[in-house]
């Protein structure tokens, strides 16, 4: 590391972009190396700013100049802190206002009081329909890039990855501010408590589609039809339970005979069916239309179609004659407080966030802080992100084992983040966003996400058949180099996002990353001049864009490497962006720091 | 026109409907058996996933006459196809003419000669003709089966049954490994691809012997592999990468591969860095092939439809093309269908869906004739699991058994298996209209290994609940 281009920890660089070098403790940034002041080596310390770069990497969409520049200034908890105390970025007033130029934002309903000063938006057009879909996917990408609430936002997009709903079923991909506006809920409670989070999603218009509770009917023998089970058996399987019984650090509970003990029974799925009859979007024109209602208020109880019998559920008696709402809300607790739902959440969070193994003991001092979050309340959803970002184990040090893979999608917006990109057009877009990363905001293909929480990625450098004919890599004179691992490093550990990263999509991922570095065509500009500052010295650059974007864990070899090669250009715009290039297709940058 | 007449013979699709075939996919065919050489030894096994779970019970059910036909009518009601075709303001809200031809009966015979009058979906028109050529078997009420057994047994735990029945993505664990186990994480045909006469037959071959058009997959991952997941189209080239004689990218492709060399013991480093080494080497290889037989592929993806599935079949008949090139004597594949989960709404979506299902498989039956492979690659159905047979008003939830397809050139038609009652609380109802499989997808898995080549060890090590079935592997395949 060049050690003087680091003032308490804070790179010069950095320093000069935002005009505040201090002329007398800061090299030039623009001089040659070897004009340093050596006797400048104040606090010289690279640390702080390579554990703010993990920081943002974990906890926002990866870091900006700016947010780099602000959190090496403040401990992890106070910057923690700070992201929870600022005001939420809503994601269905914007998206109601691009999807039709003529439209005005309008106050969140969500946050408020105002469902009457709510523009109802009218969706039968078709072209203005797509047009709102993306319009949604636009406003996520703003916030994702700019937004300020980045704790929140990030939060947000892994409760969505939980919480699935997606536009891949028919009716909702006519309804993007309806999507928008069931994100807005996840935005609203990232830092509030999961039991307002699970019943708000239950009552949710988008939720009700997607899982189809909407519309459902109580049993008619004439018609010979029952009630749908799809969102009963979802909400255990997914949102809360989970499958099979845990413990709470979330290792599975066996019998003698070493079976999984299910959480649910097919009768619970049954009992918890009729529970969710009778509910419909508001000022629906038909019970049950998928087309016609609002999806931009709670849906509500046409007590006709619910069932009023007597339910029972995990052998407790739900007496017949309750009222719907208080029935469903004495279900929810009842699922809400299935000693599963702190470890089956918590696992979860962490995955997104930190770590794709957490050890049995993360999982437990979450699920502890889950269950209980010191003030006797269970289910705090800000103690619990708290708890995953300031554990010991979200901090390894620099050099230590990768604790996850980036997800395709936040490792390109955290490239762009980097250089503070802006969109060359109106709007921010990608082309193709779950064509080219396999993921985008609420577009899995299913409920079960786009990935699973347990893919185990079949990678085993011992003895691999793959090899032969796997990939090709057989073939390449170099493949022995990669193929000395010990073997107690073979790939039995999880890796979910591997999961979508298959060759069609890496191969278009790298390409929009040239595109992007290389092209003056691209759909955003990004803002070079620090680097190119440092260009001069390419060792300068180089440890900038290292603290940048691997939080400083680029290894001297694969420093060198790219010194040599940047040996061969002389344009230092090049120069720059070849380095950007060969750093952010790297799968040194696809793994979280 | 002597090969137009003989390919329509062999599909069965001579006087079927015109629409079926469009005339420059027709004159494509010609060309294309013309640029094929000899027949060499080959086999391919694809595998089309009905993600979701399909109600099968409305894509083969009875016609009148057939015994099953009342309680079919009484347990769907307004699901029952005969009762929604029938409604003339529905066909006339779709402005399609699709279902205009009604019902399409199929006549099956079973093992015993017992003829079976059956109806398709209206969308399944190719389906019919290849059925009338005996290129389909259907095989009925078939699931996921460990061992066999009643349905008291199952419910004492007297007998194993599948765990977490009705999950979906459990009870697809099961279908992948074939032996309706779910805790492991290997898929038949990728254990299959790892025995040793196979590695033998694919040594030197460009792709491993597994092939899948839908993200990574389950049923292609064997001990130690996984299959190549592939896209369909064309494949895309990587910018700014590798471009023969252009000295700036050479020099960053240099560079990248010196990147992905460096050595490192951090597993997740060396995964990722594998992952990028693959999709270069990938691109390279593709596209370098398409290039060479561009207009022979083109004329192949002119005999498909847009639709999904369509695309996906029309990529394994090219990748199938290109098995001599890629040295690959031997494929599966695996594709897929989704949006099975019909919950709600299944009038609207479920005969779409049927319909795609049948033009992709017509289609693909229609290249592989055009490439003399009809008998030499085999096409079947899995989903999920099966539908209640009752409904909620609106779509269906999650079952068990269901019915199933094998098609191809080499397969003997008919019915297999037991035709079930179709009734709610009747015979084979397990619990609330959920069927309890009679036939073991293992039965049906270890017929389709046999066939692909697979010695009888190794079927027993794929299948080691073969054993527990009486009427062991399903006789699926004419005997040569």
């Amino acid at each position: 590391m060049s050690k003087s281009l680091f003032v308490n920890g804070i790179s010069c660089a950095l320093l000069a972009y935002f005009n505040l070098a201090p002329a007398t403790s800061c090299a030039s940034t623009v001089a040659p190396a070897n004009h340093y002041n050596p006797q400048l080596g104040l606090n010289v310390s690279s640390a702080k700013t390579n554990a703010a770069a993990k920081l943002l990497y974990q906890a926002s969409f990866g870091p900006t100049p700016e947010t780099l520049l602000s959190a090496q200034k403040i401990t992890r908890q106070q910057w923690i802190a700070a992201q929870m105390a600022l005001a939420p970025s809503w994601h269905y007033p914007l998206t109601t206002q691009y999807c039709d130029g003529s439209m005005t934002p309008t106050t969140n309903v969500v946050d408020g009081n105002d469902s009457a000063n709510t523009n109802k938006v009218e969706n039968n057009n078709p072209a203005n329909s797509r047009a709102c879909l993306k319009a949604q996917e636009s406003v996520w990408l703003e916030h994702a890039l700019t937004a300020k609430d980045q704790l929140r936002q990030r939060v947000a997009f892994a409760l969505s990855q939980i919480l699935v709903v997606s536009s891949k079923e028919p009716p909702l991909a006519k309804y993007g501010d309806g999507l928008a506006w069931y994100y807005d809920l996840l935005v609203k409670h990232s830092f509030g408590n999961y039991r307002d989070l699970l019943q708000d999603v239950t009552l949710s218009p988008a939720m009700g589609v997607y899982l189809s509770m909407q519309g459902n009917r109580k049993a008619n023998l004439n018609k010979n039809t029952f009630p749908d089970e799809n969102y009963a058996r979802e909400v255990m399987q997914l949102f809360s339970l989970g499958l099979y019984q845990l413990d709470i650090s979330g290792q599975t509970i066996l019998d003698e005979q070493g079976n999984k003990l299910p959480s649910y029974q097919q009768d619970d799925v049954e009992n918890l069916a009729r529970v969710f009859t009778g509910w419909d979007l508001v000022e629906n024109k038909r019970y049950g239309n998928r087309r016609t209602g609002r999806y931009d208020t709670f849906m509500e109880l046409s007590p006709k179609q619910h069932d009023y019998n007597e339910k029972v559920l995990f052998g407790q008696h739900i007496k017949a004659g309750m009222k719907a709402k208080q029935e469903l809300s004495t279900s929810l607790d009842l699922l809400f407080n299935h000693p599963n739902v702190g470890p089956f959440i918590s696992r979860q969070l962490i995955q997104r966030l930190v770590a794709s193994n957490p050890s049995p003991e993360y999982i437990k001092r979450i699920a502890t802080v889950f269950n209980d979050n010191g003030a006797g309340v269970r289910g705090d959803l800000g103690a619990v992100v708290q708890a995953i970002l300031l554990d010991d184990d979200a901090q390894t040090p620099l050099m230590s084992p990768a604790l996850k893979l980036k997800e395709p999608l936040l490792n390109y917006i955290g490239f762009l983040r980097a250089f503070s990109a802006k969109p060359t057009s109106e709007h921010y877009q990608l082309r193709q966003l779950n064509g080219t990363f396999g993921q985008g905001p609420m577009r899995a293909d299913s409920v079960f996400n786009f990935y699973q929480p347990d893919f185990i990625a079949n990678f085993n450098p011992q003895n691999q058949p793959q090899a032969k004919f796997n990939y090709l890599v057989a073939n390449r004179v170099d493949s022995e180099a990669s193929i000395a691992v010990p073997t107690n490093q073979q790939m039995t550990a999880v890796s979910p996002e591997s999961q979508i990263m298959v060759d069609p999509l890496l191969i278009k991922q790298l390409s929009l990353i040239f595109k992007q570095t290389m092209s003056n065509n691209a759909n955003f500009n990004l803002d070079l001049t620090a680097p190119l500052a440092l260009s001069a010295n390419s060792i300068d650059m180089l440890d900038y864009l290292d603290q940048l974007l691997l939080a400083g864990q680029m290894t001297p070899a694969f420093k060198a490497q790219l010194q040599a090669h940047l040996n061969h250009i002389k344009n230092p715009k090049r120069q720059v962006k070849e380095a950007v290039y060969l750093i952010v297709s790297s799968a040194d940058y696809a793994v979280q720091p | 026109m002597v090969l137009r007449r003989e390919i329509l013979k062999a599909l069965g699709l001579l006087g079927a409907s015109t629409a079926l075939l469009q005339s420059n996919a027709l004159q494509a065919l010609q060309t294309i058996a013309a640029q094929q050489h000899g027949e060499k030894d080959y086999k391919g096994l694809v595998c089309i996933m009905l993600n979701g779970g399909n109600d099968a019970f409305n894509m083969v059910f009875p016609a009148p006459g057939h015994p099953e036909y009342k309680n079919y009518i009484h347990t769907r009601q307004a699901l029952a196809v005969p009762h929604y075709v029938k409604q003339p303001q529905y066909l006339a809200n779709k402005g399609d003419e699709r279902y205009s031809s009604g019902l399409l009966p199929i006549m099956l015979r079973d093992l015993n000669g017992k003829q079976h009058a059956l109806n398709l979906h209206p969308g399944m028109e190719g389906l019919q003709a290849l059925s009338k050529a005996q290129q389909v078997a259907v095989i009925a009420n078939t699931g996921v089966l460990i061992e066999p057994g009643s349905r008291e047994e199952f419910k004492q735990s007297k007998r194993r049954k599948p765990a977490f029945l009705f999950a979906h993505n459990q009870q697809r664990k099961a279908v992948y490994s074939g032996t309706g186990e779910n805790n492991v994480n290997t898929g038949w045909a990728g254990v299959m691809s790892e025995q040793e006469h196979f590695l033998a037959m694919h040594t030197g071959g460009s792709l491993p012997m597994g092939i899948s058009f839908r993200g990574s997959h389950q049923w292609l991952r064997g001990k130690d592999s996984m299959g190549a997941v592939l896209a369909p189209g064309k494949p895309g080239k990587i910018l700014g990468f590798g471009e023969q004689g252009n000295k700036r990218q050479q020099a960053r492709a240099d560079t990248v591969q010196a990147l992905q060399s460096l050595p490192s013991d951090d597993v997740l480093l060396r995964l990722m860095r594998g992952k990028l080494t693959s999709a270069q080497d990938l691109a390279t290889v593709l596209t370098q092939l398409w290039t060479t037989h561009s207009q022979a592929l083109a004329k192949l993806d002119l005999m498909f439809g847009q639709g999904k599935l369509s695309r996906q079949l029309a990529a394994v008949a090219q990748i199938i093309f290109l098995r001599e090139e890629l040295g690959m004597p031997r494929q599966v594949f695996m594709v897929e269908l989704g949006g099975f989960d019909t919950h709600a709404g299944q009038i609207d979506k479920h005969p779409l869906l049927l319909t795609e299902l049948s033009r992709a498989i017509t289609s693909f039956q229609l290249a592989l004739a055009s490439l003399s492979l009809t008998k030499q690659v085999t096409t079947f159905t899995a989903s999920d699991f099966g539908r209640t047979l009752t409904s909620n008003g609106s779509g269906t939830d999650h079952g068990w058994g269901s019915h199933q397809f094998v098609i191809g050139g080499a397969v003997q038609g008919g019915l297999y298996g037991t035709w079930p009652t179709l009734l709610r609380g009747g015979a084979d109802d397990y619990r609330s209209g959920r069927l309890l499989p009679s036939t073991s997808l293992t039965q049906i898995n270890a017929s389709l290994a046999q066939w692909f080549g697979a010695s009888e060890s190794e079927v027993n090590v794929l299948f080691p609940n073969l054993r527990f079935f009486a009427a062991g592997s399903l006789p699926l395949f004419e005997t040569a």
